[in-house]
């Protein structure tokens, strides 16, 4: 039984380590996995659906990638409100309770209607917020800070919240 | 091996370039490396961007994070994690043969890995890597008594019919091959669909066959180049899908466009004449006289604590109609007049045109005879015509005037009735809408709005406080501001053989002959194919530390157009769009609360008579609404996206009724609501 005394520790110790790397590499409060919204087409009914992270989880990074999943949308097939198919996230800079979210010039073709407009936007907004920590939204286009989107209807030059809905 | 090491040793032992063949020609990459049985590609290196491109993938990577995320072109997106090797296809894990890594300010990614994440499969021969774009995807959907099936392909695919039966279909797919399963046993209207690749790795072509079930029909369809898709089903099933519509971009043009808001108080020579397709023409035997607008406002018109035109002058506490049982006219040398014979109490309101004609409508009254038309003797009065208009549940009765000149008219309860009195008196009052009542009904409307530091009427007469000696209200109170959305470069949306700037412009004029003919004050923030701009807005705008100055100098000169007159209301007209072709309706977004109302008036006036879907009273952050300060609201009249709401937006009898319904929510709203003065007293 003494034998077995320093294999017990060092498995203690090894699992002791463990948990602290999980408990560390997952201080943001961010799980597995994120809730990413879209929204239907009736333009204003939001859908959660889960994403499962990859390894990183500091907020920085589960911001971008959390961005990207909502530009991208939901699979193909679902009916939901979408941005242009081009459109990229350039950048997801986080101040908290702010993140600024830098969209490429492509999202300039969905100034086709508040419908659009309004449900592209809102998907967004609600997948930020729903990170520990952030209740509002900048939006950038090409690094640029912009009222509208060119001959479009939703002021953007505001932090957006779940409230601008 | 460390990623810092495997990048240390790649930048430090030049390695073959490696050799790859995409879609008939070299795939070069400037910055690459062999790595673990894999490739090493930097994610800025053109050659990487040449590939993407071409399968229609996007790659977003930002500074201080750790993803990088590819969305394919059918939105399955890719994730990369630097410093892991575990990647994501969708909703699947896989493992890399390496981690991608950070050097340089670039992220180099596992390019086999990616290639196959993106449905194209790398086919090794002696010295080169042959990148064979895959038909990757079958997806097999039940709908209803339908299947649909989607075919989806890593590059824009062109489909070759071989055999097209009923219930059998062969297409050849050229230029990709299949990792597809052979065979497979689908049930429903397809029995089966089979897969087999044909060719070479530089020439392959994947061919499908679907078997349908017996007595089956189908129809192919794409929605994008990347795709095919067809539908099996019984003959007595609908075939059609609903396919997402592209959306082309439009960028706003030169501000070269430069005009100034349109003002206008009076329906113009060319206006379209309101009513036309619902209430026959009450003109005199000349037919000289153009149509009076007949608008009565539906009974669910109202907003919440107020009332309705009708409403508002229908007798309190009654809701039996009363009755004209006689007409009688009345011309004399120096006067003429009306004398209507009436059972039972009701309400009036008269309007005063700007074109001499002045008309007055009875109330929740019905009118036992035919109508009348008279041309008589008088120097004063052209013609008379006397109808009855409305609807069942709410009678009115008409009378109306086209004078020979500047007139004065007044009307006034009698004993049996009501008289009305045109005099050769100019008529000084600037009036132009009044109130009564005759047999003891009361106006039941809310308390007139005090305007320009008067008290309300006592007496109910005016809709609109003070009196014809006290003049018109100087506070701009009368005046609605009508915004026909985009204009000149701004083209808004543009689907169907149909324009939203031109749309909205059609429709806005509509509302505003009707308007006008109400005895309101119109304006809008453009009257031609103009982007309307206050270039003198800009320098301050530029200045003021926020952003995107010439968007919003757009944007601003539209609102100011309502803001330096401090209407009534505002009200910015537009046109919808949804990428798919389900979403119909009309939408009526709002910001400020004081907004709310109006909204809902519109929504009770408009959706009636538009007949269109009722998309609701939503709220957004929309900027015309967002800085007017007065009530508000942007009308999205219908989807351009839509077939039944293009056909409607096609169809100018539509676009008259859809004025009819804005210029009746607006008239509901704004005649029994005080105006809003500033948005500090909100």
């Amino acid at each position: 039984m003494k034998a077995l005394r320093p294999a017990l520790l060092a498995v203690l110790f090894l699992v002791a380590v463990a948990t602290a790397w999980y408990f560390v590499s997952h201080r943001a409060g961010v799980g597995d996995a994120i809730t990413v919204y879209y929204t239907k087409n009736d333009g204003t009914t939001e859908v959660p659906w889960r994403v499962t992270l990859g390894a990183a989880r500091d907020l920085p990074s589960v911001a971008f990638y959390a961005a990207t999943q909502a530009v991208a949308g939901p699979p193909q097939g679902v009916d939901a409100v979408r941005f242009p198919a081009t459109t990229r996230v350039l950048a997801a800079t986080v101040k908290a309770p702010t993140v600024t979210i830098d969209l490429s010039n492509d999202v300039n073709s969905s100034a086709q209607g508040g419908l659009l407009e309004t449900g592209e936007f809102k998907g967004l907004v609600w997948t930020m917020t729903a990170l520990p920590g952030i209740s509002a939204v900048i939006v950038r286009v090409n690094g640029a800070a912009v009222a509208t989107l060119p001959g479009g209807h939703l002021e953007l030059d505001e932090p957006l919240t779940r409230a601008s809905f | 091996m460390t990623a810092s090491a495997l990048a240390r040793a790649s930048a430090q032992v030049p390695a073959p370039a490696p050799a790859f063949w995409f879609e008939g020609a070299p795939l070069t990459f400037e910055h690459a490396a062999p790595m673990n049985g894999d490739v090493a590609v930097g994610i800025r290196d053109p050659g990487l961007q040449r590939f993407l491109s071409r399968v229609g993938a996007t790659i977003a990577y930002g500074a201080q994070q750790r993803y990088v995320v590819i969305t394919a072109n059918d939105r399955r997106t890719v994730a990369f994690v630097i410093g892991d090797t575990r990647y994501t296809v969708g909703a699947g894990a896989m493992r890399a043969a390496f981690a991608p890594f950070a050097q340089n300010g670039d992220v180099a990614l596992p390019f086999i890995a990616l290639a196959r994440a993106l449905s194209v499969e790398p086919i090794d021969i002696p010295g080169q890597t042959i990148l064979e774009p895959q038909l990757g995807v079958m997806d097999v959907r039940p709908d209803g008594r339908r299947t649909i099936v989607t075919l989806h392909a890593a590059t824009p695919i062109v489909a070759h019919t071989i055999v097209d039966q009923s219930e059998r279909l062969q297409v050849a797919f050229d230029g990709v091959g299949t990792t597809l399963l052979p065979a497979r046993k689908i049930g429903g209207p397809i029995s089966e669909i089979d897969v087999f690749a044909t060719g070479n790795a530089r020439t392959p072509t994947a061919t499908v066959t679907f078997a349908g079930a017996a007595g089956t029909l189908h129809r192919v369809a794409s929605a994008s180049p990347y795709e095919y898709t067809v539908v099996f089903g019984p003959p007595d099933v609908s075939l059609d899908l609903r396919l997402p519509v592209s959306a082309p971009s439009y960028a706003r043009g030169e501000a070269s466009q430069t005009g100034s808001p349109a003002v206008v108080a009076m329906p113009p020579a060319n206006a379209p004449q309101p009513y036309a397709t619902d209430v026959p023409p009450v003109g005199g035997p000349s037919g000289s006289y153009a149509p009076a607008p007949a608008y009565v406002a539906p009974a669910t018109a109202t907003p919440a604590g107020a009332e309705s035109p009708a409403n508002a002058s229908a007798p309190s506490g009654s809701a039996t109609p009363a009755v004209v049982t006689a007409v009688t006219f009345g011309p004399a040398d120096d006067a003429f007049s009306v004398h209507l014979t009436i059972n039972g109490g009701s309400t009036y309101a008269w309007h005063r045109l700007l074109d001499d004609r002045w008309y007055l409508d009875l109330a929740n009254a019905t009118l036992t005879d035919a109508g009348r038309d008279e041309r008589p003797d008088s120097p004063l009065v052209d013609s008379v015509r006397v109808r009855q208009i409305g609807t069942p549940d709410a009678p009115v009765v008409r009378i109306a005037f086209t004078l020979k000149g500047d007139h004065r008219v007044e009307a006034a309860p009698s004993g049996d009735g009501l008289t009305i009195a045109v005099s050769a008196a100019p008529d000084d009052a600037t009036a132009r809408i009044g109130t009564g009542s005759v047999g003891g009904a009361t106006i039941a409307q809310a308390s007139p709005p005090a305007e320009s530091g008067q008290p309300p009427a006592m007496d109910g007469t005016w809709k609109f406080g003070g009196s014809a000696a006290n003049g018109p209200p100087v506070n701009g109170s009368r005046i609605i501001v009508l915004d026909p959305g985009h204009g000149g470069g701004d083209m808004g949306t543009a689907h169907n053989g149909l324009i939203e700037k031109l749309i909205t412009l059609d429709i806005s004029r509509r509302v505003r002959a009707l308007l006008a003919a109400q005895g309101w004050i119109v304006k809008m923030t453009r009257d031609s194919d103009i982007d309307p701009y206050n270039p003198a807005l800009l320098p301050a705008m530029q200045t003021d530390g926020l952003p995107n100055a010439s968007d919003r100098a757009y944007l601003q000169t539209r609102c100011n157009v309502a803001n330096d007159v401090n209407a009534r209301v505002f009200v910015s007209i537009h046109v919808n769009y949804s990428p798919s072709t389900s979403p119909s309706g009309t939408t009526f977004y709002y910001t400020k609360p004081q907004d709310v109302a109006l909204a809902q008036a519109l929504e009770r006036a408009v959706i009636p008579a538009a007949g269109t879907a009722d998309d609701g009273v939503v709220h957004a952050n929309y900027y015309v609404t967002k800085h007017t300060t007065m009530p508000a609201v942007l009308i999205e009249t219908a989807f351009i996206s839509n077939p039944g709401d293009a056909a409607k937006l096609a169809d100018p009898a539509w676009l008259a009724s859809i004025a009819r319904g804005i210029a009746g929510g607006i008239d509901a709203y704004a005649r029994v609501r005080p105006p809003q003065t500033s948005r500090a007293d909100q």
